[in-house]
């Protein structure tokens, strides 16, 4: 099409509109939404480098779930690199196959660590495992902690995540949350998503912040581990005892202020009538 | 054909993009093909706009009474902005779109309370004509509810058999946007989406075609007031009862996982014996 004097390559033109279209798909339907995507471009198959780069970027956004034989990884842009993931519990990079979100291959490498830090890192560890067996859904679910610095100065990463797929039933939806401590502050950014589309399109989004102070005791590292999954469960409670009220009673207030479901003589319109009266008065 | 196959595409995408950012999926779908982009422009449901002439009088724009960059008032049956050459109905359709239009507003009176209603007509090309029954109502903030809007859009394709047999296909679409007031315990929260269905009626025209243009206002707009109807119905239960679920499934109250999946699973159960 457009080629040469600096105008954009055909390439450049639907990336653009590639990566939009992906980033904003709801995970679980990716595929599905690139399939489509070739048909209408032509020519391009979902290897196509630009399909597979926002598809990486859509997984990454989506703390998507790899799996190998026995381990598995979050995708996230934390522990992103060129073309693996880092897993610094077990020092490897690991390599993924995003459509199939399977594990490729492993390789061992030597990552910076603090044995302080890790010890809390495998204590939160072991406290997410636990809460995510008690709250989420176990058909996908995952959580990653991850650490930078050292005993001295540090941040702690936390992602917490489960996915509801049901291509058949024509709904998805999903439970991101990411957090981050120092020693003093937790704080918190949590996406709820739900798309049904069985004769439609109906789409809940709804994002909020957390911020609360803490205080990190290394010493004491399961304790430490147990209180602040705490208060990350206890904030995400909240959250969802608040969605809970709002379902109540928003129904009512809504559709209300919307259309009634009768007129308010409690009969649906007589046409018959209605229709030789208001042409009628048109006449006059 | 390669066209329908491709806008069938883009068509199956904006299903699952969020609807609150259609206007922006359907050009950034429309920008990949290029020449179909009108085709596809049509077949997309999305929130009514609201215009306004000289006067003031207001009408609501939408692919079924535009023609470029102008829409048609079904108030003044004028474009605006002004355009030569423009599609208008015909003599006899515009008397009758004058009929429904003041018909259909004591609809939206007697539902809606409030709201802008606008019907236009079309003829067609195998000798019956179209229509589009249109309304859009805004919520303003209250009770909890920042911003809100409600749009029909009840498309009637009328045919004959040439004799007194008249048959009524109405696709309707309703797009509902609803944005919670930001408050702490959940954040920013919104629903946003569209729900469609159709219908098909058949009926015999009134001996001598006595008041036919009364009849076929009768005949749509009884249509029109039972798909709404249903769709409001169904909008409740999947807008809020659905997407809920959807979440409640996902993450769990505490407690209540365990007590929610041995129900899951008792109900599955029961599926699987009685089928």
């Amino acid at each position: 099409m457009n080629q040469g004097e600096g105008e954009v390559t055909e390439a450049e033109q639907y990336e653009k509109v590639v990566k939009y279209i992906v980033k904003n798909t709801p995970f679980g339907q990716a595929n599905l939404v690139i399939k489509d995507l070739c048909k209408i471009i032509g020519n391009i198959n979902p290897q196509n480098p630009v399909m597979l780069q926002a598809l990486r970027d859509h997984n990454e956004e989506h703390l998507a779930l790899i799996k190998g034989q026995n381990t598995q990884i979050l995708t996230s842009v934390l522990n992103s690199q060129e073309d693996f993931y880092v897993d610094q519990k077990n020092n490897e990079t690991i390599q993924v196959d995003h459509e199939k979100l399977e594990i490729i291959s492993r390789s061992q490498v030597e990552l910076p660590s603090d044995p302080e830090l890790n010890i809390l890192r495998d204590a939160l560890e072991q406290q997410l495992n636990l809460y995510l067996s008690q709250q989420f859904n176990e058909k996908v679910c995952g959580a990653y902690v991850m650490y930078q610095g050292d005993a001295s100065d540090y941040t702690f990463y936390l992602g917490i995540t489960a996915k509801t797929i049901n291509l058949p039933n024509f709904f998805c939806g999903s439970w991101i949350s990411t957090w981050e401590f120092t020693k003093t502050q937790l704080k918190g950014d949590l996406k709820v998503q739900a798309h049904y589309y069985e004769d439609g399109n109906v789409q809940l989004k709804n994002v909020n912040t957390f911020s609360e102070g803490i205080n990190v005791d290394l010493s004491t590292a399961s304790e430490s581990a147990k209180q602040i999954v705490h208060t990350i469960a206890k904030l995400e409670n909240k959250h969802q005892a608040g969605m809970d009220n709002l379902y109540n009673s928003m129904p009512d207030i809504f559709f209300k202020a919307m259309r009634r479901p009768l007129p308010i003589t409690g009969t649906k319109m007589n046409w018959n009538e209605n229709v030789h009266k208001l042409v009628a008065n048109l006449k006059q | 054909m390669e066209s329908k196959e491709k806008i069938l595409s883009c068509l199956n995408i904006l299903k699952r993009l969020p609807p609150t950012q259609i206007q922006k999926n359907a050009a950034a779908l429309a920008s990949l093909i290029p020449d179909y982009a009108e085709e596809l422009y049509q077949k997309i449901d999305k929130p009514l706009d609201i215009g306004q002439d000289e006067k003031g009088n207001q009408y609501i724009q939408s692919e079924f009474n535009r023609d470029g960059d102008s829409f048609r008032s079904h108030v003044t049956n004028q474009y605006y902005p002004q355009i030569d050459d423009a599609v208008y109905p015909s003599d006899a359709l515009r008397k009758l779109e004058i009929k429904a239009n003041a018909v259909f507003d004591e609809y939206r009176r007697l539902y809606y309370e409030g709201g802008l209603s606008s019907c236009y007509f079309w003829d067609k090309e195998d000798g019956g004509f179209a229509t589009a029954w249109l309304i859009r109502k805004n919520v303003e903030k209250t009770k909890g509810i920042e911003d809100g809007s409600w749009s029909s859009i009840n498309v009637i394709d009328i045919k004959t058999d040439g004799k007194s047999k008249w048959t009524y296909k109405i696709t309707t679409s309703v797009v509902l946007e609803m944005n919670i007031i930001q408050n702490q315990d959940v954040g920013k929260f919104n629903i946003t989406g569209t729900l469609t269905k159709q219908k098909e009626e058949s009926f015999e025209a009134p001996a001598g075609n006595k008041d036919l243009e009364l009849f076929h206002i009768m005949k749509i707009g009884t249509l029109v007031e039972d798909v709404e109807s249903y769709l409001r119905s169904q909008m409740d239960s999947i807008y809020f009862g659905k997407t809920k679920d959807i979440v409640f499934q996902t993450r769990f109250i505490e407690g209540e996982k365990h007590f929610i999946q041995q129900r899951q699973g008792l109900a599955g159960e029961f599926k699987q014996k009685y089928g």
